[in-house]
């Protein structure tokens, strides 16, 4: 930006702090002539000896002239009217979810106290169950996993008669 | 040209003798202060004062970076509505403006994020049809339909700031056209001043490049 061989690179540095404080959205457009005019005595007689900073302005100068053309959208009549609306349904929305959770907030401790009751007898059931499926089975409680056929065994090799096919 | 009123003026050193914008400035950033304190206290007028005084420039910031009308309005409207939900939060230690255009320009890299699309529509690219719906939407806009020269115009903007970052074009348009200072912007960006600066110095020489590229071209 700011050359460091130039000897003017206070002047520099402070005519392009300047240059960002040029008012931007003027309604006529200046020319590079035009802003020198208006520039402070010590920054305009910097400009006519720094070509770096002459560079500087035209270039500022030009990129207004092409952003002039720029079209910034603008809020309709309606745009106030149509935010607080949604704020006012946002607010809605959160009430009756609000609604929603503060009746289960509410009934919370009871469907605690009835999932326990629930719990507890499920359970004295399942014991009782269980104590009542060994009394019948004369001690021998629990399921046979492996529990062997019983049928007749046969051996491959005993020897047992076999009818003679005979043709 | 829509031309975006300002919420503060900006000082010009050596060229503005009074500081009467320097004065207004703070009146109505002191005007902001007391309008929030009652809107944290859920004074809803206090908060419509809010949208009026600060729509303009919300959209102004938003257009800068996303050129959809629809997709500007659907994020200022985000904007307020953000705003006014966490307006209990904000402590005000920076100012109520910049905190909104802060929110404003945050929403539009999460919506350019979550599209992926192309933030500015050169109208070149359009279609027919597109183009048309595209002007009728500005029509609308400011209730003056636009001319074929300012349409062309416009065009010839949105082909020069193609060229540019979406950062830098953001940044180009906050300073050049709708007058916000070096040090906005930075609050805004939550970048340091100095590389707002350089960024902005960078970014005129490439349109400057191009505008003198155009010139040459068409003789």
């Amino acid at each position: 930006m700011v050359n460091p061989l130039n000897r003017e690179n206070g002047n520099c540095e402070r005519f392009r702090e300047l240059l960002e404080t040029l008012p931007a959205g003027d309604a006529v457009r200046r020319s590079i002539e035009e802003w020198r005019a208006e520039l402070p005595e010590a920054e305009a007689r910097h400009l006519g000896n720094c070509p770096e900073c002459l560079q500087a302005l035209e270039e500022l100068v030009e990129t207004r002239e092409a952003l002039a053309g720029f079209a910034t959208p603008e809020p309709g009549p309606w745009f106030k009217t149509r935010v607080m609306a949604a704020i006012a349904a946002r607010e809605r929305e959160e009430e009756a979810t609000d609604g929603v959770w503060i009746y289960v907030r509410r009934l919370a401790p009871r469907v605690v106290a009835l999932s326990t009751l629930l719990l507890a007898l499920g359970g004295s059931w399942a014991v009782q169950q269980r104590s009542r499926d060994l009394a019948n089975g004369n001690g021998m409680g629990g399921d046979i996993v492996f529990d062997a056929a019983s049928g007749p065994t046969l051996y491959d090799d005993a020897p047992v008669s076999v009818p003679e096919v005979r043709p | 040209m829509a031309r975006v009123p300002k919420t503060e003026d900006v000082a010009l050193p050596g060229l503005r003798k009074d500081g009467s914008g320097v004065a207004s400035s703070s009146v109505r950033a002191e005007e902001d202060r007391d309008l929030v304190r009652r809107a944290q206290k859920d004074d809803k007028l206090a908060f419509e004062a809010l949208v009026e005084r600060h729509q303009s420039r919300v959209f102004a910031v938003a257009g800068g970076i996303l050129r959809n009308r629809e997709d500007v309005e659907d994020i200022a409207q985000q904007v307020f509505l953000k705003a006014y939900f966490s307006i209990k939060r904000f402590d005000q230690r920076a100012a109520f403006s910049t905190w909104l255009y802060k929110i404003t320009v945050n929403e539009c890299w999460d919506m350019l994020r979550k599209r992926k699309v192309r933030p500015l529509v050169v109208e070149a690219d359009l279609s027919e049809e597109q183009a048309q719906v595209y002007q009728a939407s500005s029509e609308q806009s400011d209730g003056r339909p636009d001319t074929s020269e300012q349409l062309a115009a416009r065009q010839q903007v949105e082909e020069l700031m193609s060229y540019l970052d979406e950062r830098d074009r953001a940044m180009l348009v906050m300073k050049e056209v709708q007058g916000f200072s070096v040090e906005e912007i930075a609050a805004i960006m939550e970048i340091n001043a100095n590389t707002v600066k350089v960024r902005l110095f960078r970014a005129r020489q490439k349109i400057t490049e191009r505008v003198r590229r155009r010139r040459g071209a068409t003789g």
